[in-house]
Order: C-alpha cells, then sequence, then structure tokens
C-alpha cells in the first residue's frame, strides 16, 4: 500500500488518505463535509473518532521527532523516507474563515480508554508548573493553537505577549513547519537559559496543542454532522 | 545526533529504566522494533521527563489498541500524516 498512488487505493482507504492529509496540512477547511465523506465511506462514528485521535496524535509525535532531533530508526522492512524538499506550508485562512470549534473533547468518550489517557496526559503537558511556567506554556499553546486555526484556544486578535523570541520563533516554526525545525533552533533556547529539560517541555507543549487542536477541530466537525 | 539530550536503555536508572521496561512489555507488531535493541527514537526522545514517556505513550498506546478500525487503515492515517508533516516518523 505503501508508494501506491492514491487513485489506485480502494475508496474508503482513499478517503481515509484525503482526511488526514486534510486535518494535518489545511486545518482551517475542516467541516462537516469531510465527515460525510468518511461516513460515506462505511465508517461509523466512532471509527472517525478513532480516526481524527491518530491524526492528533501523530500531530504530535512528528513534532516531537522533529523538535527533538531523534533519527529514524524503524525495522529495515518499511521504505526509506525520502523528503520531498518543501519549504512552505499550505496557506491558513483568515481566522474569519475558521472552523467553528468547541472547546471540549467530549466526544472522545466513546472511545474510553482514550479519553482518559488523554485526559492525563493533557493535564501534565499544559498544567505542570516546572520545568517550563504554566505562562510560558500558555503563550506556547497559543501559537500552537493559531497555526492550526483553532479559534476557540486562540481567538483572533488576541495579542502575544511575553515570550523571548527565540522561543517564540520556535514555537511558531514547529507549529507550522516541524520538518524545518534544526539544532540551530534548539541551540537559540540554550542560549537564553533553557536546559535540555525545559526545551522538551516546549516542544511537548507545542506539539500536544497542535495535537488537541486538530482534535477539537476535527471532533466539532463531527458534532455538526 | 538528536537536539537534546536522550538517555538510552543502557545509561537508564530508576523511574527511566522502569517506564522503559513498561514499554517493552507492550505488544509490538515486529516492524515498530528497531533493528539496534534500544527503545525506539520517540521513546527515547521523552527520556528526560519518564512521566511525560509515561503519559505520551499511554495515549498512543489506547489509540492503538482499540479495535474500532482494522491495523492496516490505523497505519495508512499514521503513515500519510506523518509524510504530510515531512517527518520520517
Amino acid at each position: 500500500m505503501l508508494g501506491q498512488p492514491v487513485g489506485e487505493l480502494p475508496a474508503a482507504d482513499a478517503c481515509l488518505v484525503d482526511f488526514a492529509q486534510s486535518l494535518t496540512a489545511r486545518p482551517g477547511t475542516i467541516g462537516p463535509t469531510d465527515i460525510r465523506q468518511l461516513s460515506a465511506a462505511g465508517l461509523s462514528r466512532t471509527s472517525i473518532t478513532l480516526v481524527i485521535g491518530l491524526v492528533a496524535m501523530f500531530n504530535y509525535l512528528t513534532r516531537v521527532a522533529d523538535g527533538t532531533g531523534i533519527e529514524a530508526d524503524y525495522g529495515g522492512e518499511l521504505p526509506e523516507f525520502a523528503y520531498r524538499g518543501v519549504t512552505e506550508s499550505v496557506e491558513r485562512p483568515e481566522p474569519a474563515q475558521w472552523p467553528a470549534v468547541d472547546r471540549s473533547i467530549e466526544l472522545l468518550s466513546v472511545l474510553p480508554n482514550v479519553a482518559a489517557a488523554w485526559s492525563r496526559w493533557r493535564e501534565y503537558v499544559l498544567e505542570s508548573p516546572v520545568p517550563i511556567p504554566r505562562a510560558t506554556r500558555h503563550q506556547l499553546q497559543l501559537i500552537a493553537a493559531r497555526n492550526a486555526c483553532d479559534g476557540a484556544v486562540a481567538p483572533p486578535g488576541q495579542a502575544d505577549s511575553g515570550l523571548p523570541a527565540s522561543l517564540s520563533n520556535f514555537a511558531e516554526k514547529l507549529s507550522r513547519t516541524p520538518w524545518l525545525t534544526t539544532s540551530s533552533d534548539v541551540d537559540a533556547l540554550r542560549s537564553i537559559g533553557m536546559d535540555d529539560v525545559s526545551i522538551l517541555h516546549a516542544i511537548a507543549v507545542v506539539a500536544y496543542q497542535s495535537a488537541e487542536s486538530r482534535l477539537r477541530i476535527g471532533l466539532s466537525a463531527l458534532a455538526r454532522t | 545526533m538528536a537536539h537534546v539530550r536522550v538517555i538510552g536503555k543502557q545509561e537508564a536508572d530508576g523511574d527511566l529504566l522502569a517506564a522503559y521496561a513498561a514499554m517493552a512489555a507492550r505488544p509490538m507488531p515486529s516492524v515498530y522494533l528497531p533493528d539496534h535493541g534500544d527503545a525506539a527514537g520517540i521513546i527515547r526522545a521523552h527520556s528526560l521527563d519518564p512521566e511525560l514517556l509515561r503519559r505520551t505513550f499511554a495515549v498512543s498506546g489506547s489509540l492503538n489498541n482499540d479495535d474500532v478500525l482494522p491495523w492496516r487503515s490505523r497505519e495508512l492515517v499514521n503513515s500519510v500524516t506523518a509524510r504530510e508533516n515531512e517527518c520520517f516518523y
């Protein structure tokens, strides 16, 4: 299946591909129409909830991989990854065009184990008082949410405040074009006094919010169908 | 070399070693197991904070253990999401 052109995939698989691409790269365009396409392909509401959760989770994991700079180490059965040389992300719509987003992630409760684990994860990433303060976490959260077109967490017009430029720039890049993150970006955080544990938490907050915004955008669209 | 410090199994002790042991005990398709025998890079990326590691992979584990979607469909979604983010993971 890997490497197969989308047009040659079975219809249900092609729908999954299209949805995962859209929620990842074009979160500002997601709405009930995208959910109806998944339903028409035979997915139940519970399955669609799981798909939204998977896309969200991989939006976290890929940002952690890029932010921490780990190297590929998966088994030899998979084809080698080839970078496409993409240097920009898809342009985001104006805030007035952002999708309606509910603050809650209540719909995740159809998958009780996932909902419980997600809640514990969220609390730790967003509410821990150390090694970076909650106020810093909140500012990082706003940057990631804005780049995901999530107006519930990042209301349009809300001004940035307080973050050092190197940390703000890091969060912008990791939110929007994570694959362009380099060791120089991380070194810039060290130059403002952040140690590696603090840097890991900054990465986790940005990556987490990039995931949660996509989760809620997807679930909000599901709730409107 | 990673941008931040990572601690592998050989160096790990205490809480981190316990977290690695718990991760290794999870059922895992062979394709996910790296040849080097250490924890996978994405797990080691969280090694500076074992609690973050535990809570993060509790979510990914619960998402991937749910049987409402076939494994191949879950893998398709995961792979496409990573591809769209230009990430090897």
